[in-house]
């Protein structure tokens, strides 16, 4: 039997019909989506919130910017009603409170279609500027520098214009703006720009200075602008580019600089001498490129183009330079006649790539070890000089003199096997040895080939018995020698050798020595003969050559 | 505002349809298609949201047809909402000059944003 207890019709009627649950479910689906969207835009609402912050910040700092402006500043809007100013405008216009005024009725200018124009053309949305002439009730007429610029209202996007003045009699130019456009246009300038002051300490240079030199402006910044010397250009073109800079105020040409990582190059350089409210400063323009093929031809006619030393040409009106003023000033000078020992052996071991590079660290080195008045260069092949005004003592010299051998002693790296280059150095000083360029050339590479003959890898002070062992040219020797080996003009006589260690003398044998007999000249000394020998390869024709004689003359 | 007219024989459906509607309409209720029609006569609504399935002289479908073959009622914009999701009901509607045609359960933000879309 079954009861239905308590099953009233009301409560029937409350269960829901099956199409109105389903509508509910419905509901949930879309509110849990709007609760989703809901919790998605609080969230971006919130980062909107937070950089609104941040606007207002910065418009703040840049309100309170422009109020402190020692310049008038205004806001108007396209019309020239003010909406906005600073303390120096209510100052300036003689007006209270001149916000919500119109700017041409509290300007007093002597020419109002100018200012008119100004503010049609800011209208357009074009910034612009001019002079205005003020005539001010009671007062002098002046000449105020109004500046316009179009801008939007951040906020619901209206067009208004900023304003900005200054007088000009007051020189004090618009610190805001202005400068911030010129910083601009000087960081970002085509062209390299250090300003200096006339010490030559650097203030400020620009990104492309750090673009061709290689350094940062925090390295240069402080310093001079000596780090960028190359060494090649001498003391007396640095007299000459002073002279001009504090005569005329300006210079322009092109020398050679050294980047950060030791490249040479040619630098057009203009730099002009700026004088501003008392203080002068120096503004240099060095372009990237050089625009000037001028330059480079004379680089090539003075300058040896694989060391980028100056070449023998450049050397020698050094020299005469050099020796004139060392004369002149009665200050003493030493050159010195570099010749590298085992070229050949390099160049025809590892080829004469290798050796060109060889060459070029050895320039590198020198130029290293040399200072600013020194001159370096490369007499031609693997010999190099070098110009040391004011040096003088045997003893300071040869003290440099072993220095310059031992660091280009440091082993370099050729197709990865490390090799040494020695040196023979001559020295001849002025006045001591010679007061004569020429000669003091000649008297060096004496000492140098007496160096040389003890064994090379060593240095030489001229004495005068080495000019008698001096070959004229060696060049010249060499070819001398090859036709001498052709043409028989070696003589050999012989030395009977004795052994004196007994009771009486015992002959042990004879000693064949050779000698040159050069038609129009006297005996070549031994000692330069077996150097010009040496040098061109000739001992072993030589020997064999003296072998065959000597075995012939044995028999008859 | 703009005038919504409901018609739906379930009261708590009707509520939860103004619920949704509030906002963007003033909304009056029928509770069966012969009541509307006198309301429609009586004060022509912008739009009627109207159940298919209702006691009556009269479903939803007639209404429907009444007001489309009317000339001085057929502006008025028909939404027509049935639980018979069949094809046949909604060439039906459409035929009868219908304006939209949701299957219940609908989704009321639907129904709102098509609502909004056409009548406001």
């Amino acid at each position: 039997m079954i009861e239905i207890v308590g099953a009233t019709p009301e409560l029937v009627d409350d269960v829901p019909p099956v199409d109105l649950k389903a509508q509910l479910y419905r509901y949930a689906d879309d509110l849990t989506t709007l609760l989703d969207q809901h919790l998605h835009l609080e969230k971006s609402h919130s980062h909107l919130i937070e950089s609104y912050q941040h606007l207002d910040a910065s418009e703040a700092t840049l309100q309170s910017l422009m109020l402190a402006s020692r310049d008038v500043y205004l806001v108007t809007d396209l019309a020239g009603v003010i909406v906005h100013s600073n303390a120096v405008a209510t100052e300036r216009l003689a007006c209270a409170n001149p916000d919500g005024r119109q700017l041409f009725d509290l300007l007093p200018v002597a020419d109002r279609s100018r200012l008119e124009a100004l503010l049609a053309e800011g209208a357009q949305g074009l910034g612009s500027e001019t002079r205005l002439v003020l005539n001010e009730v009671g007062g002098e007429a002046s000449v105020l520098h109004v500046r316009v610029l179009p801008a939007l209202r951040q906020l619901d996007g209206e067009a208004l214009l900023h304003w900005l003045m200054y007088d000009e009699s007051s020189g004090n130019p618009p610190l805001t703006v202005e400068s911030n456009a010129a910083l601009l246009a000087f960081q970002n300038a085509p062209i390299g720009i250090t300003v200096t002051d006339m010490d030559g300490t650097i203030l400020a240079v620009n990104h492309a200075v750090t673009r061709i030199t290689g350094y940062t402006a925090e390295e240069l910044l402080g310093r001079t602008p000596r780090v960028f010397s190359s060494g090649i250009q001498s003391k007396r073109f640095y007299q000459e580019f002073w002279q001009a800079l504090k005569g005329d105020g300006f210079w322009q040409g092109s020398l050679f600089n050294r980047r950060k990582n030791g490249d040479i190059y040619s630098q057009w350089l203009t730099i002009t001498v700026v004088r501003e409210g008392g203080v002068t400063k120096m503004v240099a323009m060095l372009p990237e490129e050089s625009p000037e093929p001028k330059a480079a031809t004379s680089l090539n006619t003075h300058y040896d183009d694989l060391t980028r030393l100056p070449n023998r040409i450049l050397f020698l009106e050094r020299l005469s330079m050099a020796v004139s003023h060392a004369l002149h000033s009665g200050q003493n000078l030493t050159l010195m006649y570099i010749n590298l020992d085992g070229m050949k052996a390099i160049n025809s071991k590892f080829g004469y790539k290798a050796g060109d590079s060889v060459l070029q660290n050895v320039a590198q080195c020198l130029r290293e070890e040399s200072q600013d008045q020194d001159t370096v260069a490369r007499w031609g092949g693997d010999e190099f000089v070098v110009i040391l005004p004011s040096l003088a003592g045997d003893a300071n010299i040869c003290l440099l003199a072993r220095n310059l051998i031992g660091s280009l002693e440091m082993p370099m790296h050729l197709d990865g096997e490390k090799v040494r280059v020695g040196c023979s150095i001559g020295c001849a000083q002025l006045p001591a040895d010679s007061r004569d360029g020429e000669a003091l050339l000649i008297h060096a590479k004496a000492a140098m080939y007496a160096a040389k003959l003890q064994g090379g890898r060593r240095h030489a002070l001229y004495t005068a018995s080495d000019s008698r062992m001096h070959p004229t040219e060696p060049f010249e020797s060499e070819a001398l020698l090859e036709v001498a080996i052709a043409e028989d003009q070696f003589e050999v006589t012989y030395q009977p050798q004795f052994d004196l260690s007994g009771v009486s003398p015992y002959l042990t044998g004879v000693e064949a020595q050779v000698r040159w007999r050069q038609a129009e000249k006297s005996d070549m000394p031994a000692p330069t003969f077996v150097f010009v020998a040496l040098r061109c390869g000739a001992v072993k024709p030589i020997g064999s050559w003296l072998l065959g004689i000597a075995a012939c003359q044995v028999k008859t | 505002m703009k005038k919504l007219l409901i018609v739906d024989d379930q009261v708590n459906i009707r509520r939860m349809i103004c619920l949704a509607l509030r906002d963007h309409f003033s909304t009056v209720e029928a509770d069966n298609a012969d009541s509307a029609y006198t309301m429609i006569l009586a004060e022509p609504p912008t739009g009627i949201v109207l159940d298919v399935m209702m006691p009556g002289s009269m479903n939803g479908f007639q209404l429907c047809q009444r007001i489309k073959s009317d000339p001085a009622l057929r502006a008025i914009h028909v939404v027509l909402i049935t639980a018979c999701g069949q094809v046949a009901d909604q060439e039906l509607g459409r035929s009868l000059g219908a304006d939209a045609y949701f299957v219940k359960p609908f989704s009321p933000l639907a129904l709102v944003q098509h609502l909004t879309r056409s009548c406001c």
